[in-house]
Parts: structure tokens; C-alpha cells; sequence
């Protein structure tokens, strides 16, 4: 099975070459989609054993994923593994998500600090953003039955049927609750698998404070659009 | 509340909800950004919440020597749907246009990363493997759109005619057809 894991990244340049060599020799192709950045990140990335796709604009972590979709289509991967460029997922956990794919049980696997089963107990969630994601987490089990505790996790596996779908639409600006909406109202599996993950490396966050409070609004408005498509 | 300040309020109402519908519709149907789409949703609640509590608002009280302040409140709403019903044709063409451009700037990126790796390291048989890859599909038309608005300011110019119409020859003329007469008469309005 071809893998490939795209590494979205903005200003990422400290945290990237460490990145990318972990994943390389974890044993997987990768592509960094660089989103216009400002600092060193596209000439680091292009220093190492990564693919580069670099952006001319910021299209924010949603169009930044969609790239990476499209190029994972076009060259043919089975599946796709989402890292997260500032170094918080562990390469070395990526065959615990992609073990469903790979049995055929699932479609998207979630990697979840929050697994009943094995919570991250080391990882730290800033007040704003575990209020975020309670109310996405609610929401989507309201909206669609599932119970995915981690809705903010960028740590995911796609088959290829999902990367397929999300190629052709994928939500902006924070997308994860949303996508898996989407992906559950077109009958794909979703599941959800405990993973750990680490301090990031370098930059900050995307949800600060002022999008922590914005958040269960955005994410109400796009459950509310696909609401009122009628699934 | 008299009556007709009842009824006027049902209209603001009903024309506010519509445009909670509306901006939803172009949310989900015609690519309405989400960002935009929050904004306005916020400001059509905060004038929803504003008609249902006009009488006790205290700005209200400094309206009170304007006559037919619930007509002049009714003519505001409807003029402020309109505005922002125009407003949202513009955003929805814009949100498009962002959607283009997110589309063609991925596919710059994609092509520029294959002519990158043609010149770095493809054989001539594997560039032309790679050079066969079909291209994006093309982006929907937005003419529609445009059309849209042209029929719907068409439609409020003849609407803003007729009340020129009514305005000139009285609310009691008989050449009215008798379904618009109740609606027309002085009775009504007093």
C-alpha cells in the first residue's frame, strides 16, 4: 500500500526538517504543501527528502490539506496520513491510524488524545479550546450519532476513496468537525484510535483565544448549511 | 400595540426570516463564504431581536413625535433586506471568485511541483507520463448570479413605480383591482 502523509505547513521552518526526516524514516512518501509562508519554510522544506508544493497565497490549513488531497489523487496513493507541520505528531504512531485503513474497517481514522481507552494524559488543552471542542464533539454526535472525542485533531488516515471525496471539496478555515460531518453524510467510516502527542516544537497555535471563542459558532453555521442541504 | 403597528411588525418579521433563509440557502447552495455567512447571520439576528423589542427599546421613545413610525419602521426593514439581499448577490460572487482563485492556486502550486521534479530528475518517459495527468476541472459559470440581480432590482424599481402610482392617484381610486382595495384604504392605514 502506497502512503503518503501531507505536512501542511505555515511558518513551520524550525520544526520541519526534524519532521520530515522522522517520517521518512518511518517509511513514507512526503509532501510538504507550504501556504505562502513568510519565514524560511519553503527553502528548508525544498533541503529535505520531502515533495514541495508551495502555495503563491495563504489558503489557510483547509486549502493547504485540499492540495495535498489532490496531489496524493493525482500520483496515485492508496492512502493518506494528515501531520501537522509544527512537530506534535509523533511519525512513529502513524501505523497505529493507518492499521484500520489497511484492515478495510474504517475510512477516516481520527488519532485522539481524548480515547477513553488511552487518554494522552501528558497533553495539555488550553481552557478555550476543550470548550471548542466539547461543543463541536456534542454537535456532531447530535448531528450525526458519532462520538468523536479529539473533532480538532489534525492527526488523521484516509483511504483513498475519502481523499478522493475531500479532493473535490473540503472545508476552510478550521475544517476538522466539519469534514467529518461531510465524510458521515456520504457513508463513509469514520473511527476514532488513541494516540499520544508532543509539545509543539516551534510557533503557535492556529485557535488562539479570539478563534477558540468564534469557533462553536463557525463550526454551528456549517453544520447548520449541511443541515439545511438535508444530508 | 394597535393592530396595524401588529401587522407591520409580522411583516419586518417575516421579511428578516426570509433572509435568514436566504443567507443559509447561499451558504449551502451558492458557495457563500462561511466567515460571511456568520457575520450576516449575526446581524440579521441582532435586527430580528431589534423589531421583536422595538416598543420597549429606549431609543424608540425619541421616535414618538414621528408620525407613522411603525409604516417608517416597516419601509427601514424592508429597505435594509433589500440592501443586504444585494449585498449577499455581491458576496456570493466574490465568495466564488475566492473559490477560483483557491482552485487555481492549488493547481499552480501542483504543476509548478511537477515541472520541479521534471527538471530535477524525470527521464524523458516519466515526464511525459507526467505530463499526461488531465487537467483540473473547469469552474462553474457565474453569470446566473448576475442575472439574478438584474431581475430582482428590476422587480423593487417596478415595486417603488407602484407606490409612485398609488401615491399620485389616492388610496381610494376605483381603478384598483378590488383584491388590493382593503390593503389600499384609508381605514385600513388609521
Amino acid at each position: 500500500m502506497r502512503v503518503l502523509a501531507i505536512v501542511p505547513a505555515f511558518n513551520e521552518e524550525e520544526s520541519l526538517p526534524a519532521l520530515v526526516a522522522e517520517i521518512v524514516a518511518a517509511g513514507y512518501d512526503v509532501v510538504v504543501v507550504n501556504d505562502a509562508s513568510t519565514d524560511n519554510t519553503e527553502h528548508i522544506a525544498r533541503t529535505t527528502a520531502a515533495s514541495v508544493i508551495s502555495l503563491s497565497n495563504n489558503l489557510g490549513i483547509g486549502g493547504a490539506v485540499q492540495t495535498g488531497f489532490l496531489y496524493a489523487v493525482r500520483k496515485g496513493y492508496d492512502a493518506v496520513v494528515q501531520v501537522d507541520g509544527d512537530g506534535q505528531h509523533d511519525p512513529r504512531q502513524i501505523p497505529i491510524i493507518l492499521a484500520p485503513i489497511i484492515a478495510g474497517e474504517a475510512d477516516c481514522v481520527v488519532g485522539s488524545r481524548y480515547h477513553p481507552t488511552k487518554p494522552d494524559m501528558n497533553y495539555h488543552t488550553p481552557f478555550f479550546r476543550r470548550l471548542g471542542m466539547r461543543f463541536s464533539t456534542r454537535i456532531l454526535q447530535a448531528a450525526t450519532g458519532l462520538e468523536i472525542r479529539d473533532t480538532t485533531s489534525g492527526f488523521r488516515a484516509l483511504s483513498r476513496r475519502a481523499v478522493a471525496f475531500f479532493s473535490l471539496q473540503y472545508p476552510s478555515d478550521h475544517p476538522e468537525a466539519e469534514a467529518l460531518l461531510v465524510l458521515h453524510q456520504s457513508g463513509f467510516r469514520i473511527v476514532e484510535v488513541p494516540v499520544t502527542m508532543r509539545a509543539r516544537k516551534a510557533g503557535s497555535s492556529l485557535f488562539s483565544l479570539f478563534r477558540a471563542a468564534v469557533y462553536p459558532l463557525r463550526v454551528t453555521i456549517g453544520f447548520l448549511g449541511h443541515a439545511f442541504k438535508g444530508g | 400595540m394597535s393592530s396595524f403597528a401588529a401587522d407591520i411588525q409580522i411583516v419586518c418579521l417575516g421579511s428578516l426570516s426570509l433572509l435568514v433563509v436566504y443567507t443559509l440557502w447561499l451558504s449551502r447552495y451558492r458557495g457563500l463564504d462561511g466567515h460571511l455567512t456568520v457575520r450576516w447571520l449575526l446581524v440579521e439576528g441582532g435586527v430580528l431581536l431589534t423589531i421583536i423589542f422595538w416598543r420597549w427599546l429606549p431609543f424608540f421613545s425619541l421616535t414618538s413625535s414621528v408620525q407613522d413610525r411603525a409604516l417608517l419602521l416597516m419601509v427601514t426593514v424592508l429597505l435594509f433586506a433589500f440592501v443586504v439581499f444585494l449585498m449577499l448577490d455581491l458576496l456570493v460572487r466574490s465568495s466564488r471568485q475566492s473559490t477560483q482563485i483557491k482552485r487555481l492556486t492549488q493547481e499552480l502550486a501542483i504543476q509548478r511541483a511537477r515541472l520541479d521534479a521534471i527538471a530535477c530528475e524525470a527521464t524523458p518517459a516519466e515526464s511525459q507520463v507526467i505530463l499526461s495527468t488531465p487537467p483540473a476541472a473547469p469552474s462553474p459559470n457565474t453569470d446566473r448570479a448576475n442575472s439574478n440581480a438584474q431581475l430582482w432590482i428590476t422587480l423593487w424599481i417596478v415595486l417603488c413605480l407602484g407606490f409612485y402610482v398609488v401615491d399620485t392617484f389616492g388610496y381610494q381610486s376605483p381603478a384598483y383591482p378590488s383584491s388590493l382595495k382593503r390593503f389600499l384604504s384609508a381605514a385600513y392605514l388609521e
